[in-house]
Formats: C-alpha cells, structure tokens, sequence
C-alpha cells in the first residue's frame, strides 16, 4: 500500500497505550500523551475525507474537544479508542460537509487550488482534482469507507467496527464504492482526453 | 485484493497528497484541550439518575459486593523477577501475590509463621443512619448521593476462619463507631504443613480479638461475647472435613483470593510509582482502582511493593480520599513451634474484655427462624405463605441495622431448583429509602406503573431504569452466594402497609408465576396461624 500512511504498531507500543488510556482518565499528562499518538493519523483521515487542509484541521480539533468531552465515558483499550476517535472523526466530517453545504464550494474551491496547481505539479495534481471530484461525489458512507480501505490502511473487519456494521457489509459497499470510482474516473479521463484533442485541434 | 482495488490502489498511489500534520496546528490544539481539561467539572454528570451512577461505578459496585475489600487482605507477598519494571495487570498481581503466598505456607522444615498489622482508621465524620434523615428531611441529588455513598462504603474487612466441615466462615473486622482515633490489630498465624494443623490469632494490645485454629481432631473459634469474656468454641471435625490445599486460601492475609472473584472484576492498575517507606524500604507503589463517573479515582488501593525483596510490604485501602486501613507485613518465617498451642481451648478462660476496646470481631449475618423475624422486627415484615414453586430450600438472614439503629436488615434467599434462586430483601432502611425515592416520583409527576396488584394489598412494579435494576439484583444475589444470571429480573414491592421490599429473581418468571408468589405474601408474625387455619 504506497498511499497509506498508516504506521503498523508494534505489540509493545500497544500494551503501553493500554495503560496510558486507563493513566489518561486522570491524568493530564497521559491524556496529553494520548493525543499526541493519535493526532496525526486522525488529521490526514480528515485531509483525506475534505481534500482541504483547513478544513481537516478544523475538523481535527473538532474531534479531538469531543474527545475530551466524552472521555470519561470510554472504557476500551487503545485498538478501540483509535477506532472511536475514526468514528468520531467520521461523523464530524460528514457533518461539516452537510451542515456547511461545503460540498460544491469545496469542488469549486478545490477546482481552483488545483488548477492553479496544475501548472507546477503537473499529471499528479490532475489526478487528485478527479480523484476529489470522484470521491465527493459518492456517498458520505462511500466515502468514509474508500478512506479508511485505502488511505488509513484499515482491514475490513476495523472499518466494520468504526461503522457500526459487520464486515460482510463493508466488502459489498466497497465493491459498490469501487464500481462507481471506476465508472466515474473513466468518464472523467475521456472528458479530459477529448478536451485535450478539442484544443489540440 | 481485487482487479478495481489494485487500480484504484496504482491510481492513488500517483497523487500527491497535501496531509502532513501541521506541528502548529497540532500543539496549539493541545493548549486549547489542556485548557477546556482545566475547565472542565468533575461533578459534570450529576444530573444522571443516581442509580445509573452506581451502576457506573465500579468502586462503589465492589465495594458494595466487598469484594475489592478481599483483595486488601487477599494480599501480602507479591513475587516477580528482581528489578522487574514490566507492565502487568492487577490480576498478575493479585495471581502472584497469591502463588507467593501459598509458597510460604508451605514450606518445609517447620512450622510457617506469619505476621501482619492492620491499622485501622476512623470513618467519615457523617453516620450513614444522619445521612438518610438528612435524606428524608429534603431529598437532594446530593443528599441521594452522599447517603448511597456512605451506604455502600464498607468500613470493615473481612476476616476468615475454617468451620469443622471444612468450610468457611467469615467475620468482620471493625473499628468501633464512637473510635476517633487508628487503632492497630496484630494478624498472627502459624501453620504445620506436615499435618495441617494450624492456629490464628488476631490480638489489640495483648487482647485476643479472635482466633481460630485446628489441633488435628478439633475445630477451634475463639471470640469476644457480647458480654466481654473470651469465648471458646471447640468442634470435632466432620467426616468431610479437609485442610484446603491452599491454606492462604482461609489464614490471613491470603483470605478469599483463589476463584474468589471474577478477573474482569479486579480494578485496573492506575499508577506505578516509587517512594520510600517511614522503615528505609524503597517501593514501587501500584495504584489500583477504578475511575469514578468523572473521571477520578479517589477509592483505590496502593500496594508497595519493596524493589529490593520484591515483596508487598504494605497496602493502603483509600475510601474517597481517606485512608481506611493499612496492612503491613512484619514478619514471613520459619519456627520450630507457635507461640500459641494448636488446642485453643488451653488459652486463659473468661478473660475480660479491656475497657474501651474499640475494634471488634463480628460474625455479621444471623441465620433465623419466620418467628425471630416476627419478634426482632420493628415495623412490618413479610414472609411468603408458599414458597415460590420452583425453589427448594430456604433460609432467613438477619442483619443488624446500622442505618435505622433499631431495625434489622432481613434477606429471604430460597436456592432453587432450576437455578431462578429467589431473595427477598425488607427492613427499616430499605423501606425508609424506597419511600424516599417513590415520594419524589409522586412529586416529579413521574407515574408508576404496578406490573401486578394482587389483592390482598401487594403490588409489584419493575424499576424503570434496567440498568439500576440489573445492579441491585446482582447485588442481592450475589450478596447472598449466587451467581447472577444474564436475565435476572428484579421488582420492587409495596405492602398494605405502604412499606417497601425488593425481590430478585435470578431469571425470568413468567406471569402467573409472580402473581403466585406475590398473593402469598403474608405478614411475619400470622406465617403458621394461617396453615392451621381450617
């Protein structure tokens, strides 16, 4: 998996956040500790779901002020507080793209940034505006779980459990999510291979 | 993976991405969750039932079942590899200590002795009994909790002997109620892994509080009557009577620990610090309790653990922030003879008790008759006439009552045949609380809804929130020997009288079933009157 970013973690460093989750009930220091591991994955979740870097780091901090909030309440272990700060982080970016209405002016602003872009990046920054527009335009659920699979380096059975579903259901709606990339990708690349022909004539 | 996810993988893989974490942003974000961590209240759920609140509460959940109060005197030796600074469980722990323990006991070449100190500390300045007046003169969330609180905060330890059938017996080890000061209990005991025979001695100021002790043919419990003379029991061992191949199991320290509580329920470890005892002895400190419904945790046990012997040399129980009771080892060693004979019954007869003795040994519950619970009862009782069908037999307990000082606190446990065993749970304290909480429902507008009214004047309701319900059963079930079930199902009963009981069923019954027991339901004192009634 070249995209993903996620670092695999060894048994140790699990065991240990083990205990810093139950040091982190009442301690600051742990909690602080906490945060700092699972920052930068739960960020580039948010990139990768927004395609916007303020965007993803408002929507970080939002997650995180939640994590705080209801941290009281959590009582798992490490694998499943990543997995409920994923879920968290899902919600919240699903909301910021309903309650805001962002999804057009995301395309539209994301359109402009990568176009601007193109120029200096060349073939990679193309690719990322289809992607962007392939991907917001599936479904929120669609989305989540084309980012967890292929960008968070999650196994279906983890996408499943940050879900809510079984894993069964994630495979089917990956393939559904995966068919219609496909289809849309390909319908993308022949609109702008005939954009090239129409100006190269 | 399959032919679409490789392409979109190979696709991806192209793309520049612009997702690297943002070192700003991420240590700014932790200045403000620092500052909002600050701010935030620990009494913030407050508002929640309170029954939810216990039921949320591990502490008070264990300590209602005291079973964190066994492992305080579960444990005196732990034993792990020198210098160890792995990580473990409390339930290591707790496994070792036991193991460590058992390996003293049964040492060879003479006669294992053990000697402990408990130090007891004084309560809360509030009695529990003022805290339910408190309750009843205006009920208040914090009244509720502060009177719950108190409730299901033991004060006393556990303390076990070995009964002639080779059963155990437990006793509670208190500090007085009008003691203001620590007072200090000397946990003695000897053990002769040869031929079982043992004796333990808890002493005050060279004052025998309690022993218990076993010669080879006899039984021997020694306690202080209530009139302050020693009194000794002495009992020929029955044909089914065997020295249980763990005698930490049953002397001091080591009590109650082997099977005795589920894993899951030991309190995690909190904390691993070092400190320096007041003797010179560096330690490792293990913290273990469970966070509380916000987060802290102020009820907990510390064991220090000495770095150089690796062995416990002293545990703290922490009730709420207050120090309860400290057990220390003093001695783990080998002698050739105990400084007390195996035969109790040669110690010094009708020794008075010493003036002002303010701890004491008590063997709590009292197995009794329907009549005795007519008789010591100060408002009104119930028995079944019938006892539910499916049970066998049954068995009345009696509890004084420190809550209402002048009731009981009576508990009606049937064993049953298909494992639905029943208790009844009714006194003064339990009445008077329920009253509380049903005068508030009334009072909120809230309506009760009766599940039966039978007619001679009982009704019986399910308790509205399930998780408050699935607690008290599991207590009353529990408290009595028996294994909750997943599908337990409990009610609450009013009487005639207006006067409240608890029934935990330990899994389903069906409707009839429950109106069957329920129209059985007759005061104490008319239970016989009625069966030869024509």
């Amino acid at each position: 998996m070249i995209v993903g970013i996620c670092k695999l973690r060894s048994a140790a460093d699990v065991d240990e956040d083990n205990g810093l989750v139950i040091q982190a009930r009442s301690g600051r220091a742990a909690f602080v500790q906490l945060y700092r591991r699972h920052y930068d994955a739960i960020f580039r979740y948010c990139a990768h779901r927004l395609f916007d870097r303020a965007a993803a780091e408002d929507v970080t901090s939002e997650v995180f002020l939640k994590m705080v909030e209801n941290f009281h309440c959590f009582r798992g272990t490490e694998a499943q507080i990543r997995n409920w700060l994923y879920k968290i982080a899902t919600n919240a970016v699903n909301n910021h793209l309903r309650r805001m209405n962002r999804r057009n002016r995301l395309l539209r602003a994301a359109q402009e940034r990568a176009n601007s872009q193109a120029a200096d990046c060349g073939q990679s920054a193309a690719k990322l505006v289809l992607l962007k527009d392939a991907l917001l335009a599936l479904k929120p659920r669609y989305q989540t779980i084309i980012t967890l699979r292929f960008f968070e380096n999650m196994k279906l059975k983890e996408i499943a459990d940050v879900l809510g579903s079984s894993p069964g259901t994630v495979r089917s709606q990956l393939a559904r999510a995966l068919a219609k990339l496909r289809k849309q990708l390909a319908v993308e690349f022949i609109e702008e291979s005939e954009v090239i022909e129409n100006e190269q004539r | 993976m399959n032919r679409d996810e490789r392409q979109f993988e190979d696709f991806i893989s192209k793309i520049k991405f612009d997702d690297e974490p943002d070192a700003g942003h991420r240590d700014n974000l932790e200045k403000k969750l620092l500052a909002v961590l600050l701010r935030q209240p620990r009494h913030k759920q407050r508002h929640l039932k309170i029954w939810r609140i216990i039921m949320k509460s591990r502490i008070t959940k264990l300590s209602a079942a005291a079973a964190v109060l066994i492992i305080i005197v579960t444990v005196s030796w732990l034993s792990s590899e020198p210098g160890s600074t792995q990580r473990i469980s409390s339930f290591t722990l707790l496994a070792r200590a036991s193991a460590a323990e058992q390996r003293l006991f049964s040492g060879t070449g003479g006669i294992a002795h053990i000697a402990n100190e408990v130090v007891l500390y004084p309560g809360q300045e509030r009695d529990v009994s003022e805290l339910l007046s408190d309750l009843e003169s205006e009920v208040t969330q914090d009244k509720n909790l502060a009177f719950i609180r108190s409730f299901l905060s033991h004060r006393w330890l556990p303390v076990y002997s070995l009964g002639a059938d080779g059963q155990p017996r437990e006793y509670k080890l208190e500090l007085a109620k009008h003691a203001d000061k620590a007072v200090t209990v000397s946990d003695l005991a000897w053990y002769d892994a040869a031929t079982g025979r043992f004796v333990r001695v808890l002493k005050m100021d060279d004052r025998v509080l309690f022993a218990n002790a076993y010669d080879g043919e006899f039984i021997y419990v020694v306690r202080n009557s209530p009139d302050g003379r020693l009194q000794i029991e002495q009992e020929a061992v029955s044909s089914a009577f065997e020295v249980p191949d763990n005698p930490a199991d049953f002397l001091g320290i080591a009590a109650g620990i082997r099977g005795s509580t589920p894993t899951e329920e030991y309190p995690p470890i909190q904390k691993v610090t070092t400190e320096t005892l007041e003797d010179g002895t560096p330690v490792r400190v293990y913290k273990l309790g469970f966070a509380d419904p916000w987060g802290g945790v102020d009820t907990y046990y510390l064991f220090k653990i000495s770095t150089d012997a690796d062995v416990i040399a002293e545990i703290e129980c922490v009730v709420e922030g207050r120090t309860t009771s400290i057990h220390r080892r003093l001695v783990a060693e080998t002698v050739d003879r105990p400084s007390y004979s195996w035969n109790l019954a040669e110690l010094a007869p009708g020794v008075a008790k010493q003036a002002g003795l303010n701890v004491d040994v008590d063997a709590g519950g009292e197995v009794i008759t329907v009549q005795q619970m007519a008789q010591r009862a100060t408002s009104a009782v119930y028995i079944f006439a019938q006892d539910p069908s499916w049970t066998s037999d049954r068995v009345i307990y009696d509890e004084p009552d420190e809550m209402s000082p002048t009731g009981r606190l009576l508990a009606t446990v049937y064993r049953a045949n298909d494992g639905r065993d029943v208790v009844m749970c009714q006194g003064e304290t339990i009445s008077r609380y329920m009253t509380v909480a049903y005068d508030k429902w009334q009072e909120l507008g809230e309506p009760v809804t009766w599940t039966y009214e039978s007619e001679n004047g009982f009704k019986a309701m399910h308790q509205k929130d399930k998780e408050g319900e699935m607690w008290w059963t599991e207590f009353a079930l529990k408290s009595s020997g028996f294994e909750p079930a997943a599908n337990r199902v409990g009610y609450i009963l009013m009487s005639p009288a207006k006067t409240f009981m608890v029934l935990a069923i330990n899994g389903p019954v069906s409707e009839q079933e429950l109106k069957n027991i329920v129209d059985s339901l007759i005061p104490a004192d008319q239970y016989g009157r009625e069966l030869i009634q024509p």
